[in-house]
This record gives C-alpha cells, sequence and structure tokens, in this order.
C-alpha cells in the first residue's frame, strides 16, 4: 500500500514535470510569436532519440550526452523560428502545414531508422535510492530535482534578466516593444530556443523513465495544449499549477478508473473546463 | 468559382471560354471514372480510388465548417463516430445497412450539433482547441467502450455493403459525387451566404439580425453528417474498425487535404486530396518513405503556394500579365 502510494506520487510528480517542461517551451513559442507550434511534439521525440544514440552509437557519457542534446534541440530552434515561423508569421494555416511536414519528417525518419526497437535511454545512476516502502529509482529522484532547478533558473531567466524581460514585453505589446528598441527577432530567436531546449529536456526525461517511441511526441503534444490552453495563454504560473493538477488527473486517474476511460474521463472534464472558462485559469484577453 | 474581385479582372474573351473547359474537363473526369472499372477490373487502384472519394467528402466537409470562420479540429472524431455507429448497429442489433449508414451520419450530426453549440461561444484559437479536445475526447470513450466498440483492438466482423470492389467503387463514386454537389449548393444558398457574412465579421452579422450561434451550429451539423455518413461507409467497406484510425493525426491529415489544394476556393480540398491520397499510393515502391513525400508536398506549398494549388493559376496568371505589362509599357516608350 505505501508502496504503491510512492509510486503513483513519484509518477504524478515525473509526469508533471514532463508536462511542465513541455508546456513552458510550448507557451514560450505561443507568446512570443503567437504560433501554435504543432512541431513541439516531434521537437520533444527527437530530442529523446539524439540523446540516446549519443550515449549508445557515439558512445558519449551521459552527464555531457545530455547538455548536448539540450544545446543541439535549441539550435533546432533558432533553425525552426528563421526558416519555419518567421517567414508565416500570423498565418494560422501556413504555420500548421509546416509544423505537421516537420512533425511527419522526423517521426517518419525516427520510425524507418529506429522505430522497429523497444528502447530507452540507458539508465543515468542505475539503482534504486531510499529504504523500501519509501523507495524509488535514482533516476526519477534526478529527474524531479533537475526540472525544479531548470523551472527555477527559467523563471529567474524570464522575470530578471534583460532578454526575459523583453520577451514579456514583446508578449504583451509587440508595438510597443519595438517602439522602446526592442529587436522582434532576435527575441523570436531565443525564445524558440528556450522553448525548444526545453521540450529537449523533458524529451531525454521521457526517453530515460518511460520507452522512445517515434510516436510518443504526439500523445505528448496533445497534453501539452490541454495545458497550456487551460492554463491561459499568455500566464507563465498558471502552467505550473495546471502541470501539476494535470500530472495527478493523468498519473493518478488510471488508479481509481481502468484502462482507456480514465484518458475519456480526463478529456471531457479538460471540456467542461474549457466551456466554463474559455480563456484558461489564469489567462486574460 | 473562387475568382475574387482580383480574379475577374482579366475581362479577356477567355472567361466564358474557361468556364467552357472547366465543364468539359469535370465531365471528362468523370467519364474517365465511370469507366475506369472495366478496364482495371477490381484492383489496387480502385482501392485507392475509393480512399480518394471518402477522403474527399471528409475534407470538402471540413471546408464547409471552415466557411462560418471557426477552425474545427473534431473531423476524424465525428467520422470515427458514424463509422462506429453504423458498425455497431449493423452488428450488435442486426439492422440492415441501408437503414444504419444513413442512421450514422443523422448520428454524427446530431452529436456535432450538442457538441457544437455549448462550443459556438468559442471563438478562433479557443474553438480550434475546444474542437481539438472534443476530437481526442470522442475518440477516447470510443476506444473506453470495452466489448461494445472492441476497444484499442478494434471493432471487427461488420457487415459489407457489397460483395465485389467494382460495387463498392460505384457506390462510393455516386455518394462521393452526391456528397460533394450537396455541399457545393449548401456553401452557395442563402445559408452559406450568411456563414461567410458571420466568417467576416461576427458583430456586423449580429448587428443585422443573424443569429451566429444557431448557424454555427447548423453548419457542424452539416459538416458532421457528411463525414459520419462517408465513415459509415469506410466501415462497411474496411469492415474493421480502429479507434487509431480517426485519431487526430487523421484529422490533421484532412486539415492539410483542405489546406494543400486550398482552403479558400471549393475546389481545393478535391485537388488536395487527390494530390495527397492518390500520387503517395502511386510510388507503392516507396513503401515506408512514402510519408516523406506527404511532407515535401506540404512544405513546397507552404513556401511557394500561398493560396494552395487552387491558387496556382491565378499566381502564374498575375505573374504573366505583369511581365506582358512591362514589356508593353517600354514597347510604346
Amino acid at each position: 500500500m505505501e508502496q504503491e502510494l510512492i509510486q503513483t506520487v513519484t509518477n504524478i510528480l515525473i509526469l508533471a514535470a514532463i508536462y511542465i517542461l513541455m508546456g513552458l517551451g510550448f507557451a514560450f513559442i505561443l507568446n512570443l510569436l503567437n504560433v501554435f507550434n504543432l512541431a513541439h511534439g516531434a521537437v520533444f521525440m527527437t530530442a529523446g532519440y539524439v540523446c540516446y544514440l549519443f550515449i549508445t552509437q557515439a558512445g558519449i557519457n551521459h552527464w555531457i550526452a545530455f547538455p548536448l542534446t539540450v544545446v543541439l534541440i535549441g539550435l533546432l530552434g533558432i533553425f525552426l523560428e528563421r526558416f519555419c515561423f518567421r517567414p508565416f508569421l500570423g498565418d494560422f494555416n501556413r504555420t500548421t502545414m509546416v509544423c505537421v511536414a516537420i512533425t511527419v519528417i522526423l517521426s517518419t525518419a525516427m520510425n524507418l531508422w529506429l522505430g522497429s526497437q523497444v528502447i530507452a535511454i540507458p539508465a543515468f545512476i542505475p539503482g534504486v535510492v531510499g529504504v523500501m516502502p519509501f523507495a524509488t529509482q535514482w533516476d526519477r529522484l534526478l529527474v524531479f530535482l533537475t526540472s525544479a532547478v531548470i523551472l527555477i533558473l527559467v523563471m529567474l531567466f524570464v522575470n530578471l534578466t534583460k532578454w526575459g524581460m523583453q520577451m514579456q514585453a514583446i508578449s504583451q505589446n509587440v508595438e510597443g516593444a519595438a517602439l522602446q528598441g526592442i529587436h522582434f527577432g532576435r527575441i523570436a530567436a531565443v525564445a524558440c530556443a528556450v522553448g525548444c531546449a526545453l521540450a529537449a529536456i523533458a524529451g531525454v526525461f521521457a526517453g530515460a523513465i518511460y520507452n522512445l517511441s517515434p510516436f510518443m511526441g504526439d500523445l505528448t503534444l496533445v497534453k501539452v495544449l490541454i495545458l497550456v490552453v487551460l492554463a491561459g495563454v499568455g500566464s507563465f504560473g498558471g502552467i505550473f499549477i495546471m502541470g501539476l493538477i494535470m500530472g495527478a488527473v493523468y498519473a493518478g486517474l488510471p488508479m481509481l478508473i481502468p484502462g482507456a476511460a480514465s484518458e475519456a474521463v480526463a478529456t471531457v472534464i479538460v471540456i467542461t473546463i474549457l466551456l466554463i472558462r474559455p480563456r484558461g485559469f489564469f489567462g486574460h484577453e | 468559382m473562387n475568382d475574387g474581385p482580383t480574379g475577374s479582372r482579366s475581362a479577356l474573351p477567355a472567361t466564358n471560354g474557361s468556364k467552357r473547359v472547366k465543364v468539359l474537363l469535370l465531365a471528362g473526369i468523370l467519364a474517365l471514372l465511370l469507366i475506369l472499372p472495366v478496364f482495371s477490373g477490381p484492383s489496387y487502384l480502385l482501392h485507392v480510388l475509393i480512399l480518394t472519394f471518402i477522403y474527399i467528402v471528409a475534407a470538402v466537409s471540413f471546408r464547409t465548417i471552415t466557411i462560418s470562420g471557426q477552425f474545427s479540429i473534431s473531423h476524424a472524431g465525428f467520422m470515427g463516430v458514424g463509422a462506429y455507429a453504423s458498425g455497431m448497429a449493423s452488428k450488435w442489433l442486426g439492422w440492415p445497412t441501408w437503414i444504419t449508414v444513413p442512421l450514422a451520419g443523422i448520428v454524427a450530426m446530431f452529436i456535432g450539433s450538442v457538441v457544437a453549440y455549448p462550443f459556438s461561444r468559442l471563438r478562433a484559437m479557443y474553438y480550434a482547441m475546444g474542437s481539438l479536445f472534443c476530437g481526442v475526447a470522442l475518440i477516447d470513450i470510443i476506444a473506453s467502450g470495452r466489448s461494445l466498440t472492441g476497444g484499442y483492438a478494434g471493432l471487427s466482423g461488420i457487415p459489407p455493403l457489397f460483395i465485389s470492389r467494382i460495387s463498392y467503387y460505384y457506390f462510393f463514386l455516386v455518394i462521393g459525387l452526391a456528397s460533394v454537389v450537396a455541399l457545393y449548393r449548401f456553401e452557395f444558398s442563402r445559408i452559406g451566404v450568411t456563414l461567410k457574412a458571420i466568417a467576416q465579421s461576427h458583430v456586423v452579422a449580429s448587428s443585422v439580425g443573424i443569429n451566429e450561434s444557431r448557424y454555427r451550429v447548423l453548419v457542424v451539423g452539416v459538416g458532421c453528417f457528411f463525414v459520419g455518413l462517408i465513415g459509415a461507409c469506410y466501415g462497411h467497406y474496411n469492415r474493421v474498425l480502429s479507434p487509431i484510425s480517426f485519431s487526430l493525426g487523421t484529422t490533421l491529415w484532412i486539415i492539410m487535404y483542405a489546406l494543400v489544394g486550398g482552403i479558400n476556393s471549393f475546389a481545393g480540398p478535391i485537388i488536395g486530396t487527390v494530390i495527397l491520397v492518390l500520387i503517395p499510393n502511386f510510388a507503392s515502391q516507396l513503401k515506408g518513405y512514402l510519408p516523406f513525400v506527404s511532407g515535401v508536398i506540404l512544405l513546397i506549398i507552404a513556401y511557394l503556394m500561398p493560396q494552395g494549388l487552387v491558387g496556382l493559376p491565378q499566381a502564374i496568371r498575375t505573374r504573366r500579365s505583369r511581365v506582358r505589362n512591362r514589356a508593353l509599357s517600354t514597347g510604346t516608350q
């Protein structure tokens, strides 16, 4: 019983951490560029695979491969901003097309290359921590602590650094920010890089704790969309609270309601909330 | 038919002639499709064409919803509702298929309208997201149906409509054509014009006495009816249904068909579906690499043709006339 409880709580926290990392990354891109980045799931999936390849194929140490992946995917974010989002700013249809194309190309490539195998990123620290009823794997603890540190760093970045404050200015008022001499293109690139890097961190964690699959991004993307919309577009703080709630719902509900029904119940709850509060919990116009 | 104010600019004698060319072209394609099974027999080609007809109806009915100005990302979900409604009614209740197929359309229309009613107060991005979750929820509900729907394992043993593939082909040709014509008539009816007015400005539309939410519910109902109908036919053709084939990915592909062809014209979704369903299926030696073809097509369209494929002749014509004008102006000087 205690064991089960501890398991559920760690599952909730880990899932919440992955959702919050993804959701923050998504929100960065959404707030700055007004782009619904449907390729976010593909970026997340690619990061998991890239890290896996670094560790198993290239034989790089875990602790170097992880930051390397994050930096690489951050560069991918800059590339995406420059060549996939900026040409179509304000054009929802064409952005959607490009995002779907990127998703299709990335997931097909991974599927052809490694899709047939069941693989996961090898454990960062093998073994179990704690005394038996209150035990969990080292990796889970690590994921939780790293996410906490990264999230604090991101919040500091947004609230204290020059780039972060410029970002907030742009998400409040693009023209006003431009009049104050804020370089929109540069800040947008930074936001995309940070957003994709956060997705990459989440992807590596998901790959280390669950299995890698070429289509893992699609399922996570839906959850992230739910998270961002429920939290309210334009709200960073809301993402933390809603991420925890969603982690609890999606990791906790299967304990109460078996199988596929729990997903259905969770999604119906989400729709009801959206209908009651169309701007999300913490959003504003 | 999509000629906006800029399109009618080319008031050359071509306009009348190009309409005749269009009609002739359509008649030719139709005649070709009618006599095709005589030459091909019940081959793989017919299967691909049947799939094309199915997705043409899905994409066109999706576009019909978008003329109200809202982007609905739940279309495959309603296709699934239709398919499962007809499949379950004919399998478990033993009802004859000629009742269950139209009934499936009505069930999809009913569920679509019931869901659309509360959603009609959401707009733009929030409507898109709400409908996305709605599609996800529909599939989750279908998947959680255990023995009734077969869950993720799928519903098998659905009674067929016909024995031979050729009869199926003609059936889908007729259903597809009828649906497309009906949706065309709908779009250019008074209701369609009203919907376009709502899309342009819901404030102005409301101020002249248009009941916005009623029309938006109506158009979702119409779109869901046709997609439910074609979904039911698909179920009886495929005879095995799985919730995964109606998931978000399928919805996005239906939207891609419409966008590749050009979402601003009626012919757009039809052309887009033909490009994205028919052409990749002929390159069958590519097998696993097929999605790359679709992805590259999407990228090409997104970067080079903002209006979709339908806008291509227009873009070429504009460019050519610009070149001609320049030549003329330099010639006179």
